[in-house]
């Protein structure tokens, strides 16, 4: 599991590589919360490469969300994959953080 | 000094048409090498990208639950997984021998409403059982010797139409 980070427009853009199982998220936890929680602006974050997503995973994104909203700012995640939709739908997330489909969505929700 | 290799947490997996019967350790470790043997042994059954997935996640939660939840001491601390076809759906039978946990008597979490609100507590087990078809603890009889289950969860999922066996 790996996490990267880009900027551009007063965006943080992060990028999640990897499965969000438990030991995934256990490796980067701490560098996505970081990336996230402390960008002190909009953030974006592009689920295309994570290939599965269970509780855990779940549990960061409720997190780091919380964090990026304390400080009057947005995470929008995008980009999921049909099995990462499924957990998403499931667990009814969508009713609580932003999701959008793709990119030019998600910044068009982080910026409203 | 070399440091000493760790010791695989997958003791063992037999695969027999249309059965996958595993052997675990106590570890994290677990849910890596086991879950990797399942999603073959899916695959292998013919059964779609999408069941697949919920079944990785069932096996994720349970197991990393069972292991979180810790052994007692003086216990195998074993895990002893069977999955298997049955109709048309898998059934997963999750054996363990630690410490006496059913988590179908866990209240489900409330539905998502608010960010602010969000219980993060227990949703693995809510999501094991929106995932699947039914759940259901039990606590086997002990019998014989070595591993002695304690719990035993079985879940079943439906599978939908599978493509030939591999």
């Amino acid at each position: 599991m790996q996490v990267t980070m880009n900027e551009f427009d007063g965006i943080r853009r992060v990028v999640l590589d990897g499965r969000l199982d438990t030991a995934g998220v256990g490796a980067i936890e701490l560098s996505f919360t970081a990336m996230t929680a402390s960008a002190g602006k909009p953030v974006v974050v592009d689920l295309a490469a994570v290939s599965f997503l269970a509780s855990l995973g779940v549990r960061m994104f409720i997190g780091t969300a919380r964090s990026v909203a304390a400080k009057g700012n947005r995470l929008v995640f995008y980009n999921a994959t049909p099995a990462v939709m499924e957990i998403i739908d499931t667990m009814g997330l969508a009713e609580i953080i932003d999701i959008a489909a793709d990119e030019a969505e998600a910044m068009a929700l982080v910026q409203a | 000094m070399a440091a000493a290799a760790s010791a695989p947490m997958l003791r063992s997996a037999r695969f027999d048409a249309g059965r996958l019967s595993m052997q675990l350790g106590n570890g994290l470790a677990a849910i890596a090498e086991g879950g990797a043997a399942l999603r073959d042994f899916c695959a292998r059954e013919g059964i779609s990208d999408a069941v697949i997935n919920r079944v990785d996640v069932v096996f994720e939660e349970v197991v990393a639950n069972i292991v979180r939840h810790g052994f007692a001491p003086g216990s195998a601390q074993t895990i002893a997984v069977e999955a298997r076809i049955e109709g048309d759906a898998m059934v997963l039978v999750f054996d363990d021998d630690g410490r006496p946990f059913d988590p179908t008597l866990q209240p489900p979490p409330a539905p998502f409403t608010r960010l602010a609100d969000a219980q993060v507590g227990g949703l693995g087990v809510a999501l094991v059982q929106r995932l699947a078809r039914s759940v259901a603890y039990a606590q086997p009889e002990a019998t014989g010797v070595g591993f002695l289950p304690v719990n035993r969860l079985t879940v079943t999922i439906a599978t939908g139409e599978r493509s030939p066996p591999g």
